[in-house]
């Protein structure tokens, strides 16, 4: 179900009903499994199975942990780990794999004809999967209790809220949530209702009508010229963002009308002035998960900082997708992260130099976003040439609404950018409050034109 | 904190129940304010009265002519001010071009009407928007019509549709419709195509694009069409669409006592064998031959990209160049008065 239809809308707000006349938190647990489950199975239902066989699976690997002695745990938890990124490596990797291998024989003079892999990518595997290995992980650290309540695990493991697209959630921050006994809150639930309008808004009003350019420009560069190249590719950037930003957004929204809180994933990114700051604001989950659950146990500062820098960006872009631009961009950006530590900050003090700075890494971000856009690396270097290779021609100026929608996202961003982030709409004034969602919802109404798809979802 | 949220709940539902009504009492405004062709074709009803040209035309003509520029080039010949209006509006279809066609039929002011003949113009029917489809996530999903989830959201968003005015009329709610709301208001003493979709700003910034280019004796040089005398025959009937269409339209604006000129509009690479090929030329022959009018076959030899914005639409620059090519043309055929002669 997605988002952005009016199914998941009254899905949800029926759901919702529901949750708060019933009164035990168990009769609620079981709602909000059942829920996630329909949610999750009805466009396909047999990723269902993929589901509760991961559930039971890693259920049982959680039992098993808690059960084993301090000698075993480990080997257990590797087991657990290896099972997760099995199941996320055939289904996400296996063809990208598979034809490489079998790209490297054929130039080493090896007959080889190409296995059949999986055609099918389970919606939001890879958030799913690595939400359960840091608690499998954390289990083994001693960081969380084990949950033996079956049902709990259940909710834990498929929140509708968040269960495709993330906010990737720590055991710690959720399970406490669905057992205890929630209490309505009307500014949990009035700040829910303008997360979920806020987000919609970012997602229908700016990422898909910004869409329609982004594909054309990326379709075939050949036919954009200089200023309109660059133009897209900042359409892009905030298409993206508002993407991501929007689901979050609503994800934030949903669990906050059960009394759940989940956390913040973005926070103005492109407002950052280092990189390093930007993926402190950008997926702020699962850059947390990367650093706690691979940069960490790599060594992290203590020792070959760059190297385990450079190789935990390497896997973040892998984790994105499979493909070679996918690992170009993740590489890019550890490049960059090294090279920042690396250089001493003597400029500080320089008028003007934060700007400056904010504008390099705006574009450069921007610039590495065409590899994580681009369907392939020829791909990749056809929109680079339009970008950077002269000779430039400027027979045509650039679409108008793509102009309009970048500026409209400049001042989304400026006037209710925080207030996606933080508590604040609760502390608007009634008019205030109003206003803005009305604007959103005229918006919503006036844009919404065919349902587009989350970016993430297929990550 | 629980008042509050009432109060904004039922300030939200007022505010739309209030829109609902205004949309529903005003039902034929905002019509016209969500749909661009039935925008144009009240523009067209409510231009001024002293429009003595019309262009009807898709995208392609709506980006290849200036009407301003146009009307000067041909007074700059003729020495006789005329004022035109490109009526051309992107996405026209079959079905919408003979509804132009009527209204302007029943202008009497207008004298000469330019219509832009291409695969789109004479051969794009009315989409079919009921059977829209979920696209599933890439790779992700394989999702097929006639699936209940599918179902659902379709049977929803009819519902709405069909019980709420603003969500009908949904597009009328956009920014945009503000300056549409100005232009139609506007419409009589304001020249309306002065805010087409290339851009207000645009048409005021690229002076030098604005200017009329001189053109070389052989550039942008049609294959004119004329009808034949000794075939020419008014009862004569036939099955080809773009054909009949073609006689149709022409019959009923000559009825009117209207000068009509077919234009084929210049296009880049392999368009223009798409555009005129042997097939089709037979076709223009036909339609020419039997309802009369001429014909300007501009896309054969393909354009040079420095006039294009895309294969198929002209750039500023291509726009100005055209627009004299096209004057020039339709002097030569004395299609307005002053001219060398009479294009019927």
């Amino acid at each position: 179900m997605l988002f952005n239809s009016l199914t998941f809308l009254v899905f949800h707000l029926v759901l919702v009903g529901l949750y708060w006349a019933l009164r035990r938190q168990m009769f609620r647990q079981v709602l909000l499994l059942f829920g996630s489950v329909v949610f999750y199975g009805w466009y396909y239902w047999p990723a269902l199975i993929l589901l509760g066989i991961s559930m039971v699976v890693n259920y049982g690997f959680s039992r098993w942990i808690n059960s084993a002695g301090c000698s075993s745990k480990g080997k257990v938890l590797a087991a657990a780990v290896v099972a997760n990124l099995a199941s996320l490596g055939w289904f996400k990797y296996s063809a990208f794999i598979g034809e490489n291998i079998v790209e490297m024989m054929k130039a080493l003079g090896f007959s080889v004809t190409s296995p059949q892999y999986s055609e099918w990518l389970p919606l939001g595997i890879s958030f799913f999967t690595f939400q359960v290995i840091a608690y499998l992980v954390d289990l083994s650290r001693g960081k969380v209790k084990c949950e033996k309540n079956f049902l709990v695990f259940g909710v834990f493991k498929c929140f509708y809220a968040q269960l495709v697209a993330g906010p990737i959630v720590r055991a710690n921050e959720l399970i406490p949530q669905i057992k205890t006994q929630r209490r309505f809150r009307v500014g949990d639930f009035y700040l829910g209702l303008y997360f979920i309008i806020g987000g919609l808004t970012l997602k229908v009003f700016i990422a898909d009508t910004l869409a329609q350019f982004v594909d054309y420009g990326f379709e075939d560069p050949s036919r954009i010229e200089v200023v309109t190249a660059w133009l897209t590719v900042y359409g892009f950037a905030v298409q993206i963002l508002c993407d991501f930003w929007g689901y979050s957004t609503i994800a934030i929204g949903v669990g906050l009308m059960y009394g759940i809180r989940l956390p913040l994933n973005f926070d103005l990114p492109y407002q950052a002035s280092s990189l390093r700051e930007f993926w402190h604001r950008w997926h702020i989950t699962l850059s947390q998960w990367l650093r706690d659950y691979l940069y960490i146990p790599l060594g992290g500062n203590r020792k070959h900082r760059n190297r385990n820098l450079f190789l935990t960006m390497l896997l973040g872009g892998l984790w994105h997708g499979a493909s070679w631009n996918f690992i170009i961009w993740g590489g890019g950006h550890g490049a960059w992260l090294i090279a920042e530590r690396m250089l001493p900050d003597r400029f500080a003090k320089i008028p003007g130099i934060k700007f400056l700075k904010w504008l390099l890494l705006f574009n450069g971000v921007c610039l590495l976003w065409v590899f994580f856009r681009a369907p392939d690396f020829g791909a990749a270097m056809s929109y680079f040439e339009a970008l950077l290779v002269p000779p430039f021609t400027m027979q045509d100026s650039p679409p108008d609404l793509l102009i309009i929608m970048l500026v409209a996202f400049v001042g989304v961003s400026l006037v209710f950018g925080k207030s996606f982030t933080d508590r604040r709409f609760l502390q608007w004034g009634l008019g205030r409050q109003i206003l803005s969602c009305v604007l959103f919802l005229f918006l919503i109404l006036a844009f919404a034109g065919s349902r587009l798809d989350f970016i993430y979802f297929v990550f | 904190m629980l008042r509050r949220l009432v109060i904004f709940i039922l300030c939200i539902f007022a505010l739309f129940a209030g829109l609902e009504c205004l949309m529903r009492a005003k039902e034929d405004v905002f019509a016209v304010l969500a749909d661009k062709s039935l925008l144009r074709e009240k523009l067209i009803r409510d231009s001024s009265s002293d429009t003595e040209v019309m262009i009807l035309g898709t995208s392609r003509l709506l980006d290849a002519v200036d009407q301003g520029l146009f009307s000067e080039s041909v007074a700059g010949q003729t020495g006789r001010k005329i004022k035109t209006f490109n009526a051309s509006v992107p996405g026209v279809n079959v079905e919408i071009l003979e509804r132009f066609v009527a209204v302007v039929s029943e202008k009497d002011e207008v004298k000469l009407v330019i219509i832009e003949a291409s695969t789109p113009s004479l051969t794009q029917l009315p989409v079919d928007t009921s059977g829209q489809t979920v696209r599933a996530a890439e790779g992700a999903l394989e999702v097929t019509e006639n699936r209940f989830p599918d179902q659902l959201e379709e049977w929803l968003r009819e519902w709405m549709s069909d019980h709420l005015a603003f969500v009908r009329k949904r597009k009328a709610l956009q920014p945009k419709t503000l300056l549409k709301f100005f232009v139609v208001v506007t419409a009589d003493f304001i020249d309306p195509n002065l805010w087409d979709r290339k851009g207000v700003g645009r048409n005021l910034i690229n002076f030098k694009a604005r200017k009329i280019p001189e053109l070389a004796e052989d550039a942008l040089v049609p294959e004119i069409v004329s009808p034949k005398a000794s075939s020419f025959s008014t009862d004569h009937q036939t099955n080809d669409p773009i054909v009949g269409l073609m006689v149709r339209i022409t019959r009923s604006l000559q009825g009117r006592g209207k000068t009509v000129v077919w234009v084929v509009p210049p296009v880049g690479g392999t368009a223009s064998h798409i555009e005129s090929n042997d097939e089709r030329n037979k076709q223009y022959e036909t339609a020419i031959n039997l309802g009369g009018g001429q014909l300007l076959n501009y896309a054969m030899p393909a354009l040079k990209s420095d006039y294009l914005r895309d294969p198929t639409h002209l750039n500023i620059y291509g726009r100005s160049f055209f627009s004299a090519a096209l004057a020039r043309d339709i002097v030569k055929l004395k299609a307005v008065e002053g001219g060398e002669g009479r294009g019927d």
